[in-house]
Protein backbone atom coordinates (compact mmCIF):
# COMPACT_ATOMS: atom_id res chain seq x y z
CA UNK A 1 0.00 0.00 0.00
CA UNK A 2 1.21 3.68 -0.13
CA UNK A 3 3.93 4.31 1.89
CA UNK A 4 3.69 8.14 1.88
CA UNK A 5 1.96 9.16 5.13
CA UNK A 6 0.78 12.73 4.39
CA UNK A 7 -1.07 11.90 1.10
CA UNK A 8 -4.32 12.82 0.59
CA UNK A 9 -6.47 9.80 0.02
CA UNK A 10 -9.98 11.56 -0.81
CA UNK A 11 -11.24 15.29 -0.15
CA UNK A 12 -13.73 17.09 -0.65
CA UNK A 13 -13.84 21.02 -1.25
CA UNK A 14 -16.82 22.81 -0.42
CA UNK A 15 -18.92 20.24 -1.07
CA UNK A 16 -23.19 20.96 -1.18
CA UNK A 17 -25.61 18.59 -1.64
CA UNK A 18 -28.84 20.27 -1.70
CA UNK A 19 -32.33 18.05 -2.05
CA UNK A 20 -35.72 19.57 -3.08
CA UNK A 21 -37.86 20.29 -0.17
CA UNK A 22 -41.11 21.46 -1.49
CA UNK A 23 -40.24 24.39 -3.86
CA UNK A 24 -37.46 24.86 -1.94
CA UNK A 25 -33.85 22.91 -1.60
CA UNK A 26 -32.72 21.79 1.78
CA UNK A 27 -28.82 21.67 2.33
CA UNK A 28 -28.00 18.09 3.43
CA UNK A 29 -24.09 19.40 3.35
CA UNK A 30 -23.46 23.17 2.95
CA UNK A 31 -19.88 23.54 2.01
CA UNK A 32 -17.97 21.44 3.35
CA UNK A 33 -14.39 20.45 3.26
CA UNK A 34 -12.16 17.36 4.46
CA UNK A 35 -9.50 15.84 3.39
CA UNK A 36 -8.58 12.08 4.71
CA UNK A 37 -4.71 11.63 4.24
CA UNK A 38 -3.46 7.94 3.90
CA UNK A 39 -2.75 5.96 6.68
CA UNK A 40 -5.37 8.17 9.17
CA UNK A 41 -8.30 7.27 10.71
CA UNK A 42 -11.33 9.92 10.71
CA UNK A 43 -14.54 9.82 12.44
CA UNK A 44 -17.53 12.05 11.58
CA UNK A 45 -20.23 12.60 14.38
CA UNK A 46 -23.20 14.28 14.77
CA UNK A 47 -26.92 13.73 15.16
CA UNK A 48 -29.27 12.01 12.81
CA UNK A 49 -29.98 14.14 9.67
CA UNK A 50 -26.62 16.05 9.99
CA UNK A 51 -25.69 14.67 6.97
CA UNK A 52 -23.11 12.02 7.55
CA UNK A 53 -24.54 9.37 4.94
CA UNK A 54 -24.63 12.12 2.37
CA UNK A 55 -21.21 12.87 2.92
CA UNK A 56 -20.13 9.01 2.58
CA UNK A 57 -22.38 9.29 -0.67
CA UNK A 58 -20.90 12.02 -1.86
CA UNK A 59 -17.19 10.75 -1.69
CA UNK A 60 -18.32 6.96 -2.77
CA UNK A 61 -19.78 8.86 -6.07
CA UNK A 62 -22.88 7.59 -5.98
CA UNK A 63 -24.84 10.44 -5.12
CA UNK A 64 -23.43 13.88 -7.37
CA UNK A 65 -22.53 16.99 -5.26
CA UNK A 66 -24.70 20.01 -6.58
CA UNK A 67 -21.42 22.30 -5.78
CA UNK A 68 -17.87 21.41 -5.00
CA UNK A 69 -15.18 18.98 -5.83
CA UNK A 70 -14.86 15.35 -4.50
CA UNK A 71 -11.21 14.13 -5.33
CA UNK A 72 -10.20 10.46 -4.86
CA UNK A 73 -6.35 9.92 -4.42
CA UNK A 74 -5.83 13.63 -5.96
CA UNK A 75 -8.12 12.98 -9.05
CA UNK A 76 -11.17 15.21 -9.01
CA UNK A 77 -14.20 12.87 -10.22
CA UNK A 78 -17.35 15.21 -11.31
CA UNK A 79 -21.04 13.88 -11.59
CA UNK A 80 -19.87 13.14 -15.08
CA UNK A 81 -17.29 10.49 -14.60
CA UNK A 82 -19.47 7.98 -13.99
CA UNK A 83 -16.70 5.36 -15.47
CA UNK A 84 -14.38 6.25 -13.31
CA UNK A 85 -16.21 6.16 -10.26
CA UNK A 86 -17.50 2.82 -10.98
CA UNK A 87 -13.54 2.14 -11.34
CA UNK A 88 -12.67 3.71 -8.16
CA UNK A 89 -15.35 1.66 -6.00
CA UNK A 90 -14.06 -1.76 -7.51
CA UNK A 91 -10.28 -0.86 -6.74
CA UNK A 92 -9.89 2.04 -4.42
CA UNK A 93 -13.06 2.27 -2.64
CA UNK A 94 -14.63 -0.12 -0.09
CA UNK A 95 -17.76 1.04 1.40
CA UNK A 96 -20.13 0.01 4.43
CA UNK A 97 -23.54 1.58 3.43
CA UNK A 98 -25.71 1.99 6.31
CA UNK A 99 -28.40 -0.18 4.72
CA UNK A 100 -25.87 -2.76 3.94
CA UNK A 101 -27.15 -3.01 0.42
CA UNK A 102 -26.31 -6.76 0.79
CA UNK A 103 -27.86 -8.78 -2.29
CA UNK A 104 -30.24 -11.11 -1.31
CA UNK A 105 -29.84 -13.99 -3.42
CA UNK A 106 -26.06 -14.49 -2.82
CA UNK A 107 -24.69 -16.34 0.06
CA UNK A 108 -21.96 -14.10 2.63
CA UNK A 109 -19.33 -15.39 0.66
CA UNK A 110 -20.53 -14.60 -2.87
CA UNK A 111 -21.42 -11.10 -1.56
CA UNK A 112 -18.09 -10.48 -0.33
CA UNK A 113 -16.39 -12.08 -3.00
CA UNK A 114 -18.27 -10.20 -5.84
CA UNK A 115 -16.32 -6.89 -5.63
CA UNK A 116 -13.10 -9.03 -6.39
CA UNK A 117 -14.82 -10.72 -9.04
CA UNK A 118 -15.84 -7.44 -10.76
CA UNK A 119 -12.40 -6.39 -10.17
CA UNK A 120 -11.09 -9.38 -12.28
CA UNK A 121 -9.84 -11.78 -9.55
CA UNK A 122 -10.62 -15.20 -10.47
CA UNK A 123 -13.45 -16.98 -8.80
CA UNK A 124 -11.24 -19.03 -6.62
CA UNK A 125 -9.28 -16.62 -5.78
CA UNK A 126 -11.79 -14.01 -5.03
CA UNK A 127 -13.78 -17.01 -3.20
CA UNK A 128 -10.56 -17.43 -0.92
CA UNK A 129 -9.85 -13.82 0.04
CA UNK A 130 -13.46 -13.31 0.80
CA UNK A 131 -13.32 -16.59 2.92
CA UNK A 132 -10.31 -14.63 5.11
CA UNK A 133 -12.26 -11.05 5.04
CA UNK A 134 -15.35 -13.37 6.33
CA UNK A 135 -13.04 -15.37 9.06
CA UNK A 136 -11.90 -11.81 10.30
CA UNK A 137 -15.04 -10.40 11.13
CA UNK A 138 -15.95 -14.18 12.95
CA UNK A 139 -18.31 -15.28 10.28
CA UNK A 140 -16.36 -18.13 8.75
CA UNK A 141 -18.71 -20.77 10.02
CA UNK A 142 -22.09 -18.62 7.85
CA UNK A 143 -20.21 -17.86 5.00
CA UNK A 144 -22.59 -20.35 2.75
CA UNK A 145 -26.09 -18.28 4.45
CA UNK A 146 -28.00 -15.81 2.48
CA UNK A 147 -28.41 -12.65 4.48
CA UNK A 148 -32.18 -13.17 5.04
CA UNK A 149 -30.78 -16.17 7.23
CA UNK A 150 -28.35 -14.14 8.76
CA UNK A 151 -28.95 -11.87 12.33
CA UNK A 152 -29.04 -7.92 11.47
CA UNK A 153 -25.38 -7.69 13.43
CA UNK A 154 -24.04 -10.53 10.90
CA UNK A 155 -25.54 -8.92 7.89
CA UNK A 156 -23.58 -5.64 9.39
CA UNK A 157 -20.58 -7.70 9.65
CA UNK A 158 -21.01 -9.53 6.36
CA UNK A 159 -21.09 -5.80 4.72
CA UNK A 160 -18.02 -4.61 6.71
CA UNK A 161 -16.04 -8.00 5.28
CA UNK A 162 -17.52 -6.43 1.84
CA UNK A 163 -15.80 -3.40 2.68
CA UNK A 164 -12.34 -4.63 4.07
CA UNK A 165 -11.66 -7.13 0.88
CA UNK A 166 -9.19 -6.54 -1.08
CA UNK A 167 -7.28 -3.55 0.29
CA UNK A 168 -8.99 -1.18 -1.45
CA UNK A 169 -7.27 1.87 0.02
CA UNK A 170 -10.24 4.06 1.28
CA UNK A 171 -13.24 2.42 3.42
CA UNK A 172 -15.89 4.32 3.72
CA UNK A 173 -17.65 2.87 6.73
CA UNK A 174 -21.35 4.36 7.49
CA UNK A 175 -22.50 3.28 11.42
CA UNK A 176 -20.32 0.07 10.53
CA UNK A 177 -21.58 -0.81 14.12
CA UNK A 178 -25.10 -0.40 14.91
CA UNK A 179 -26.43 -3.39 14.84
CA UNK A 180 -23.68 -4.89 16.85
CA UNK A 181 -23.03 -5.77 20.66
CA UNK A 182 -20.43 -4.02 22.34
CA UNK A 183 -17.78 -6.40 22.21
CA UNK A 184 -18.24 -6.94 18.24
CA UNK A 185 -18.25 -3.35 17.78
CA UNK A 186 -15.35 -3.06 19.19
CA UNK A 187 -13.81 -6.12 16.68
CA UNK A 188 -15.02 -4.17 14.19
CA UNK A 189 -13.81 -0.65 14.77
CA UNK A 190 -10.49 -2.29 15.92
CA UNK A 191 -10.18 -3.72 12.13
CA UNK A 192 -10.74 -0.19 11.00
CA UNK A 193 -8.18 1.11 12.97
CA UNK A 194 -6.14 -1.73 11.97
CA UNK A 195 -6.46 -1.16 8.70
CA UNK A 196 -5.47 3.03 9.00
CA UNK A 197 -2.49 1.68 10.78
CA UNK A 198 -1.60 -0.29 7.60
CA UNK A 199 -1.61 2.35 5.56
CA UNK A 200 -5.06 2.59 4.67
CA UNK A 201 -7.59 5.39 5.02
CA UNK A 202 -10.43 5.19 6.69
CA UNK A 203 -13.56 7.68 7.34
CA UNK A 204 -16.13 6.37 9.69
CA UNK A 205 -19.59 7.76 10.76
CA UNK A 206 -20.85 7.09 13.80
CA UNK A 207 -22.56 8.63 16.34
CA UNK A 208 -21.26 6.71 19.44
CA UNK A 209 -18.36 8.38 20.67
CA UNK A 210 -16.82 5.60 22.27
CA UNK A 211 -16.69 3.98 19.02
CA UNK A 212 -15.17 7.52 17.32
CA UNK A 213 -12.70 7.15 20.34
CA UNK A 214 -10.60 4.66 18.46
CA UNK A 215 -10.26 7.39 15.16
CA UNK A 216 -7.32 9.54 15.31
CA UNK A 217 -9.21 12.42 14.52
CA UNK A 218 -13.30 13.39 15.02
CA UNK A 219 -15.20 15.49 13.21
CA UNK A 220 -18.46 16.83 13.85
CA UNK A 221 -21.25 17.58 11.24
CA UNK A 222 -24.33 19.71 12.24
CA UNK A 223 -26.99 20.80 9.95
CA UNK A 224 -24.83 19.73 6.83
CA UNK A 225 -21.78 21.56 8.33
CA UNK A 226 -18.84 20.68 9.56
CA UNK A 227 -18.30 21.83 12.83
CA UNK A 228 -14.85 21.33 13.19
CA UNK A 229 -12.94 18.98 15.73
CA UNK A 230 -14.62 17.36 18.14
CA UNK A 231 -11.73 15.94 19.90
CA UNK B 1 -19.58 16.61 45.81
CA UNK B 2 -18.77 20.01 44.55
CA UNK B 3 -20.15 22.04 47.66
CA UNK B 4 -18.30 25.13 46.56
CA UNK B 5 -19.45 25.27 43.28
CA UNK B 6 -22.43 24.12 44.18
CA UNK B 7 -23.12 27.24 47.06
CA UNK B 8 -21.48 29.39 43.82
CA UNK B 9 -24.20 28.30 41.37
CA UNK B 10 -26.80 29.06 43.96
CA UNK B 11 -25.59 31.89 45.05
CA UNK B 12 -25.31 33.37 41.04
CA UNK B 13 -29.48 32.79 41.39
CA UNK B 14 -29.49 35.33 43.68
CA UNK B 15 -28.68 36.29 47.46
CA UNK B 16 -29.67 33.67 49.98
CA UNK B 17 -29.65 33.03 53.45
CA UNK B 18 -27.49 29.77 55.29
CA UNK B 19 -30.15 27.96 55.94
CA UNK B 20 -31.76 27.93 52.91
CA UNK B 21 -28.35 26.76 50.96
CA UNK B 22 -28.26 23.34 52.89
CA UNK B 23 -31.79 21.92 51.28
CA UNK B 24 -31.15 23.99 48.27
CA UNK B 25 -27.36 22.27 47.28
CA UNK B 26 -28.89 18.94 48.29
CA UNK B 27 -32.10 19.34 45.62
CA UNK B 28 -29.57 20.75 43.00
CA UNK B 29 -26.99 18.43 43.55
CA UNK B 30 -29.37 15.49 44.21
CA UNK B 31 -27.12 14.12 46.79
CA UNK B 32 -29.36 11.59 48.39
CA UNK B 33 -28.13 11.90 51.89
CA UNK B 34 -28.23 15.30 53.67
CA UNK B 35 -25.05 17.51 53.15
CA UNK B 36 -23.29 18.59 56.50
CA UNK B 37 -24.18 21.83 57.59
CA UNK B 38 -21.07 22.59 59.53
CA UNK B 39 -19.70 21.67 55.94
CA UNK B 40 -21.82 24.75 54.38
CA UNK B 41 -21.01 27.06 56.25
CA UNK B 42 -17.10 26.21 56.56
CA UNK B 43 -17.54 26.30 52.85
CA UNK B 44 -19.47 29.46 52.76
CA UNK B 45 -16.32 31.23 55.15
CA UNK B 46 -14.07 30.33 52.60
CA UNK B 47 -15.92 31.75 50.09
CA UNK B 48 -16.52 35.01 51.86
CA UNK B 49 -12.27 34.61 52.91
CA UNK B 50 -11.33 34.09 49.38
CA UNK B 51 -13.43 37.23 48.53
CA UNK B 52 -16.17 35.05 45.98
CA UNK B 53 -18.89 35.62 48.38
CA UNK B 54 -19.96 38.47 50.32
CA UNK B 55 -21.67 38.07 53.64
CA UNK B 56 -24.32 40.98 54.93
CA UNK B 57 -26.18 40.96 58.16
CA UNK B 58 -30.08 40.31 57.96
CA UNK B 59 -32.45 39.55 60.32
CA UNK B 60 -34.86 37.45 57.54
CA UNK B 61 -37.73 39.67 58.36
CA UNK B 62 -37.29 41.28 55.13
CA UNK B 63 -37.67 38.33 53.42
CA UNK B 64 -41.06 37.22 54.51
CA UNK B 65 -39.91 36.49 57.86
CA UNK B 66 -39.58 32.39 57.22
CA UNK B 67 -36.20 32.55 58.60
CA UNK B 68 -36.37 30.21 61.79
CA UNK B 69 -35.46 31.36 64.92
CA UNK B 70 -32.56 29.59 65.48
CA UNK B 71 -29.40 30.53 66.07
CA UNK B 72 -27.74 33.59 64.72
CA UNK B 73 -25.84 31.37 62.13
CA UNK B 74 -29.21 31.15 60.68
CA UNK B 75 -29.64 34.33 60.28
CA UNK B 76 -26.68 34.82 58.37
CA UNK B 77 -27.12 36.24 54.29
CA UNK B 78 -24.73 35.53 51.01
CA UNK B 79 -24.23 37.34 48.21
CA UNK B 80 -21.83 36.60 45.35
CA UNK B 81 -19.28 38.53 44.11
CA UNK B 82 -18.14 39.28 40.54
CA UNK B 83 -14.81 37.40 41.39
CA UNK B 84 -17.36 34.46 42.34
CA UNK B 85 -19.09 34.49 38.88
CA UNK B 86 -15.70 34.89 37.66
CA UNK B 87 -14.92 31.79 39.60
CA UNK B 88 -17.84 29.89 38.35
CA UNK B 89 -18.07 30.20 35.09
CA UNK B 90 -14.37 28.81 34.81
CA UNK B 91 -15.46 25.98 36.89
CA UNK B 92 -18.18 25.26 34.04
CA UNK B 93 -15.63 25.77 31.51
CA UNK B 94 -13.26 23.56 33.38
CA UNK B 95 -12.47 20.27 32.32
CA UNK B 96 -10.70 18.10 35.28
CA UNK B 97 -11.93 14.42 34.86
CA UNK B 98 -11.70 12.32 38.31
CA UNK B 99 -13.84 11.23 40.90
CA UNK B 100 -14.95 13.41 43.86
CA UNK B 101 -17.57 11.77 47.32
CA UNK B 102 -20.32 11.04 45.35
CA UNK B 103 -18.66 8.83 43.45
CA UNK B 104 -19.89 10.71 40.17
CA UNK B 105 -17.20 12.53 38.24
CA UNK B 106 -17.34 16.89 38.68
CA UNK B 107 -18.79 16.86 35.07
CA UNK B 108 -22.16 15.00 36.56
CA UNK B 109 -22.23 17.66 39.43
CA UNK B 110 -21.65 20.78 36.62
CA UNK B 111 -24.55 19.14 34.15
CA UNK B 112 -26.85 18.98 37.36
CA UNK B 113 -25.91 22.40 38.27
CA UNK B 114 -26.38 24.25 35.46
CA UNK B 115 -29.70 22.75 34.98
CA UNK B 116 -30.88 22.79 38.45
CA UNK B 117 -29.93 26.75 38.57
CA UNK B 118 -29.71 28.32 35.10
CA UNK B 119 -26.16 29.29 35.67
CA UNK B 120 -24.49 28.15 32.64
CA UNK B 121 -26.12 26.44 29.34
CA UNK B 122 -26.84 22.62 30.12
CA UNK B 123 -25.94 21.49 26.52
CA UNK B 124 -22.92 23.56 26.09
CA UNK B 125 -21.69 22.38 29.16
CA UNK B 126 -22.27 18.84 27.99
CA UNK B 127 -20.62 19.48 24.94
CA UNK B 128 -17.25 21.50 26.42
CA UNK B 129 -17.82 17.92 28.91
CA UNK B 130 -17.22 15.56 25.92
CA UNK B 131 -14.12 16.82 23.82
CA UNK B 132 -11.63 16.29 26.81
CA UNK B 133 -13.40 12.77 28.05
CA UNK B 134 -13.09 11.69 23.98
CA UNK B 135 -9.38 12.99 24.22
CA UNK B 136 -8.74 10.91 27.11
CA UNK B 137 -10.78 7.85 25.91
CA UNK B 138 -8.21 8.00 22.58
CA UNK B 139 -4.96 8.21 24.53
CA UNK B 140 -6.22 4.79 26.45
CA UNK B 141 -7.62 3.56 22.84
CA UNK B 142 -3.16 3.58 22.07
CA UNK B 143 -2.89 1.81 25.34
CA UNK B 144 -5.57 -0.85 24.59
CA UNK B 145 -3.92 -1.05 21.38
CA UNK B 146 -0.93 -1.64 22.37
CA UNK B 147 -1.29 -4.12 24.97
CA UNK B 148 0.41 -7.28 24.35
CA UNK B 149 -0.14 -8.81 27.66
CA UNK B 150 -3.55 -10.14 29.38
CA UNK B 151 -2.83 -8.01 32.51
CA UNK B 152 -2.00 -4.71 30.43
CA UNK B 153 -4.82 -5.19 28.28
CA UNK B 154 -7.27 -5.53 31.53
CA UNK B 155 -5.93 -2.46 33.24
CA UNK B 156 -6.72 -0.48 29.91
CA UNK B 157 -10.18 -1.79 29.42
CA UNK B 158 -11.33 -0.65 33.15
CA UNK B 159 -10.00 2.94 32.22
CA UNK B 160 -11.61 3.13 29.08
CA UNK B 161 -14.69 1.59 30.60
CA UNK B 162 -14.95 4.29 32.95
CA UNK B 163 -14.67 6.77 30.46
CA UNK B 164 -17.34 4.87 28.15
CA UNK B 165 -19.74 5.34 30.85
CA UNK B 166 -19.10 8.88 31.30
CA UNK B 167 -19.87 9.25 27.39
CA UNK B 168 -22.46 7.05 27.03
CA UNK B 169 -24.28 9.75 30.00
CA UNK B 170 -22.86 12.82 28.10
CA UNK B 171 -24.59 11.37 24.55
CA UNK B 172 -27.75 10.48 26.55
CA UNK B 173 -27.58 13.45 28.58
CA UNK B 174 -27.16 15.84 25.24
CA UNK B 175 -30.09 13.21 23.89
CA UNK B 176 -32.49 14.65 26.78
CA UNK B 177 -31.68 18.07 26.74
CA UNK B 178 -32.09 18.57 23.24
CA UNK B 179 -35.75 16.80 23.16
CA UNK B 180 -36.17 18.11 26.86
CA UNK B 181 -37.35 14.66 27.69
CA UNK B 182 -37.00 13.44 31.01
CA UNK B 183 -38.23 9.96 30.32
N1 LIG C 1 -32.79 11.29 -1.17
C1 LIG C 1 -33.11 12.31 -0.39
N2 LIG C 1 -34.03 13.24 -0.72
C2 LIG C 1 -34.35 14.26 0.07
N3 LIG C 1 -33.77 14.49 1.27
C3 LIG C 1 -32.83 13.62 1.67
C4 LIG C 1 -32.45 12.49 0.88
N4 LIG C 1 -31.49 11.81 1.56
C5 LIG C 1 -31.30 12.47 2.71
N5 LIG C 1 -32.09 13.56 2.78
C6 LIG C 1 -32.11 14.56 3.87
O1 LIG C 1 -30.80 15.06 4.04
C7 LIG C 1 -30.49 15.23 5.42
C8 LIG C 1 -29.25 14.43 5.77
O2 LIG C 1 -29.53 13.04 5.66
P1 LIG C 1 -28.45 11.93 6.00
O3 LIG C 1 -29.03 10.61 5.62
O4 LIG C 1 -27.16 12.30 5.38
O5 LIG C 1 -28.35 12.08 7.59
P2 LIG C 1 -27.47 11.23 8.63
O6 LIG C 1 -26.61 12.19 9.36
O7 LIG C 1 -26.83 10.08 7.96
O8 LIG C 1 -28.60 10.72 9.65
P3 LIG C 1 -28.70 9.29 10.45
O9 LIG C 1 -27.81 9.43 11.65
O10 LIG C 1 -30.13 9.26 10.86
O11 LIG C 1 -28.32 8.18 9.52
C9 LIG C 1 -31.73 14.80 6.17
O12 LIG C 1 -32.46 15.94 6.49
C10 LIG C 1 -32.48 13.94 5.19
O13 LIG C 1 -33.86 14.02 5.41
MG1 LIG D 1 -27.07 8.08 8.06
Amino acid sequence: MDQSKGTVACELRQVSMHYPDGDETRAALDAVSLRVAVGEFVAVMGPSGSGKSTLVHVLAGVEPATAGEVAIRGEVLGPQDRRAWIRARRKDIGVVYQRLNLLPTLSALENVALPLELDGFNRRAAASMAAAALADVGLASLAHRRPDHLSGGQQQRVAVARALVGERSLLLADEPSGALDSAAAEDVVRLLADRARAGGAVLMVTHDSRMASWADRIVELRDGRLTGVAA
Amino acid sequence: MSVREGLLALLAQGPRHGYQLKGELERALVTGRPVNVGQVYSTLDRLVRDGLVTESASDGAAEGGTVPRAGPERRRRFEITDAGRAALSAWFAATPIGDDATGRTPDVARVLLAVATGTADPLAVVRAQRGPVVARLQAVRQVQRAATDLHDALAADADAARLEATLAWLDRTEERLRTKRSR
